[in-house]
């Protein structure tokens, strides 16, 4: 009896109950495209901020000492080993060339790195398996913005700072002479960069050519990581003070302290922050996710108050209709039921369109803005769904329990 | 305008929604609008974007820019000189200015005054160096007496390899009376300033790591947060669609009366849409102001500051109430009208 009366209340009235589930639709569309995007802004807004390099800078434990390039692709083996966006090393020192000091600095321009397939377990138990795999990385990865006239340089190339350039009289094409100690070499000028940086003072050449012209194979003394990270919470935190457990959360959490630490633990150097950027992007990313949770927060109770307004102008205008119910014998309770059962078909019928097509507007803005999928997480769909049917309700609650408690005789003589 | 009276309590409904929309709306389009300008602000904590080196003159000795985009300028004295027995590269500069320009320098100590310096930590290590230590300067012109260090800089790059010394005693030691490049950060019409600087005749390169970044991430976040203005609009106003469409149908009845007792159609259409017109002013005009009030909390809890007023958002919102309450009566209006009255009035 009940579902009869259900559907057929629903039959009825076609138009007026497709106005509510609109409405509804609408509430849930908004409330899950927007959390949606919040739930990924972290992620995608650090990525767009990554472009402003490294954040992350390598050094040799003890001054005169090197790093050794064949361990620098164990950054790639540590918990965190995904969020390693790139690496790219360096290898300085002042040359010689047309009696002027000048510094060369070797790196890679774009370098294929193998990192050898490993099984390994970190704290807490957790196992990690990879298959051998392999990545690209380099300055045209980690320095996006290096703007080079003429071509990046192949071996015994060099890059040719704007300012050295000018300094020492030479145009690309040309070939210089490199005095290091007793060792020398020709390299042949393939571009000139500009940064607005240190660089721009700077001749650029392969990382194997220098080594070889510094006789330090294998050697590097500066490397610098590009890594996702998450914004460290505002009061600090001394790792070696937490207790075990929170350690480890502290450890499974992608703050740049202790990404730091877990690159340390495989490689023999000490690392550090690159504030200008590391210091920048923690406090971006914090601004960025706060504004976008609260303009979902304003537009989910807005979105919830006009469902709300809707419901209750769909039941008020039936108050005749609960009037006769009551005249012929249905109690409140009933009445109640038959209201509040239609509510949840509306709000369950309306947040699952809403989430479908939240779900598909908040994968064009994550195309459209950052050229990257954003994916609906399970909380998104969660909240927006439990909110639909919870405001469809809420929306009926009161214009039910004031049709209910009036006598059927006042309504059903008219207005 | 009686029938608003008599029934105050459905309308109240309908104008609440109205509110409610508007408020949404004008919170992110004031938002929206200002968005490229408060997050420029916070891409400043990058640091100077541009880097003003002199022309022929060799160095700068008046730096006096009148440009409106130039929130900022610190001058630079680069040299080289003997630190204890080492060749190290020194910086003179103006320290309050230096340390506003770079928000990210940590300094373990304090800023140094007169015959202070701050000490890169890469040099502090080679030297072996620490804050209360003092050191003494050797350039081909003289030899200075002793600095104190009263501080211990980390930055992550190649300031670490410097020390820094107040600017009217690195012209003295460097023997060179001006500053040999100026760090100057622009908000806004960079390119600007470059032509406004190079007329100058000052030589200025954009710091690209900075500048070039800067414009990429303003316009994504300008689109994203007009994309989302956008969605929002749209979802407002269909929702309030609905709720004026449910309004006014269930007045079908009344409408029948209406025709019954000889109202002619046009009149009839007028009524309601003047009706609907009163609502969209009555919601949207509070709207508004609960919308700015949302905005100027939003600006406030974020970027600490406040958002800017302005004029055309309120002629938006309260345009798009009035539009979408019209439009919301305009379609069952029709429906009540073009149905014989004695239809409606006889019942369900």
């Amino acid at each position: 009896m009940f579902t009869h009366l259900l559907s057929k209340a629903i039959q009825r009235r076609k138009l007026r109950i497709a106005l509510a589930v609109l409405a509804v639709v609408m509430g849930a569309s908004i409330a899950s495209t927007l959390l949606s995007i919040s739930f990924d802004i972290n992620d995608k807004m650090g990525r767009e901020l990554k472009s402003y390099g490294a954040n992350i800078l390598l050094l040799p434990k003890d001054e005169g000492t090197f790093i050794n390039e064949s361990e620098l692709y164990k950054v790639k083996t540590i918990f965190w080993r995904h969020n390693i966006l790139g690496y790219s090393p360096y290898l300085s020192d002042t040359v010689r060339i047309k009696d002027s000091e000048i510094v060369l600095s070797g790196t890679y321009f774009e370098e294929e790195i193998r990192v050898p397939g490993f099984k390994k377990s970190f704290i807490g138990e957790r196992k990690a398996e990879e298959k051998e795999a392999s990545l690209r990385t380099g300055v045209k990865t980690v320095a996006k913005w290096w703007k080079v006239e003429g071509e990046w340089p192949g071996s015994e190339e060099v890059l040719a700072g704007i300012s050295a350039a000018e300094k020492l009289n030479i145009k690309q094409g040309d070939f210089i002479w490199v005095d290091f100690g007793n060792n020398n070499a020709t390299y042949k000028v393939s571009g000139i960069l500009s940064t607005g940086g240190d660089e721009d003072n700077q001749i650029i050449a392969q990382l194997r050519d220098v080594q070889k012209l510094f006789n330090r194979q294998g050697m590097v003394d500066r490397v610098i990581v590009s890594a996702l990270t998450t914004p460290e919470p505002q009061e600090k935190i001394d790792p070696s003070r937490l207790p075990p457990e929170e350690y480890e959360i502290w450890y499974c959490t992608p703050y740049i302290s202790s990404i730091m630490l877990q690159i340390e633990e495989v490689i023999d150097a000490n690392a550090k922050p690159i504030r200008q950027v590391a210091d920048n992007e923690g406090k971006l990313l914090r601004k960025f996710e706060g504004l976008m949770f609260l303009i979902t927060a304003i537009a989910m109770i807005a979105a919830s108050l006009g469902v709300s307004a809707t419901m209750t102008t769909t039941i008020f205008e039936r108050r005749k209709e609960i009037g006769l119910m009551k005249a012929i014998g249905a109690d409140g309770i009933q009445i109640s039921h038959l209201f509040f059962g239609e509510a949840i078909i509306i709000g369950a019928v309306g947040g699952t369109i809403g989430i479908v097509i939240g779900s598909v507007l908040a994968r064009m803005v994550g195309l459209w803005v950052f050229n990257a999928v954003v994916n609906p997480s399970l909380l998104s769909v969660l909240v927006s769904g439990i909110l639909s049917i919870g405001v469809a309700l809420l929306g009926s609650l009161l214009p039910v329990k004031r049709a209910v408690e009036i006598e059927p005789s006042i309504i059903l003589r008219g207005d | 305008m009686k029938s608003l009276w008599v029934r105050k309590e459905k309308f109240l409904i309908a104008i609440i929604a109205i509110m409610l929309g508007a408020a949404m709306v004008a919170s992110l389009l004031t938002i929206s609008l200002d968005i490229k300008e408060k997050m420029g602000k916070e891409l400043r904590g990058y640091g100077a974007n541009l880097i003003v080196l002199p022309g022929e003159s060799g160095y700068i000795d008046q730096f006096k820019p009148e440009h409106p985009a130039i929130i900022g300028f610190a001058p630079f004295l680069y040299f080289k000189a003997e630190v204890k027995a080492k060749k190290i590269e020194l910086a003179g500069t103006d320290f309050k200015a230096a340390r506003e320009m770079n928000p990210w320098w940590r300094i373990e100590g304090v800023l140094p005054g007169p015959q202070e310096v701050l000490v890169g930590i890469n040099v502090a290590k080679k030297l072996e160096l620490k804050t209360g230590d003092s050191l003494s300067i050797q350039t081909q012109y003289l030899n200075t007496g002793s600095f104190k260090v009263s501080g211990v800089l980390d930055t992550g790059t190649s300031d670490d390899d410097k020390i820094f010394i107040d600017f009217e005693n690195a012209k003295q030691i460097s023997g060179k009376n001006g500053a040999t490049s100026i760090q100057v950060s622009v908000l806004g019409d960079i390119e600007g300033v470059i032509s406004y600087l190079e007329d100058k005749n000052y030589k200025v390169k954009k710091i690209r790591q900075v500048a070039e970044n800067e414009k990429a991430l303003l316009e994504k976040t300008q689109l994203l947060m007009s994309l989302v203005a956008f969605f929002v609009l749209c979802a407002a106003s269909l929702g309030l669609l609905s709720t004026m469409i449910t309004s006014i149908l269930e007045r079908s009845r009344e409408i029948g009366l209406m025709k019954a007792l000889g109202c002619g159609n046009n009149r009839l259409a007028a009524i309601f849409l003047a009706e609907a017109g009163a609502m969209g002013i009555a919601g949207g005009v509070p709207g508004y102001f609960i919308g700015l009030l949302l905005a100027q909390f939003i600006g406030l809890e974020i970027f600490d500051m406040q958002v800017s007023l302005k004029p055309e958002v309120f002629l938006l919102t309260i345009a798009a109430s009035i539009l979408v309450a019209f439009a919301g009566s305009l379609l069952p209006v029709r429906r009540a009208i073009s149905i014989d009255p004695a239809v409606i009035l006889r019942g369900e």
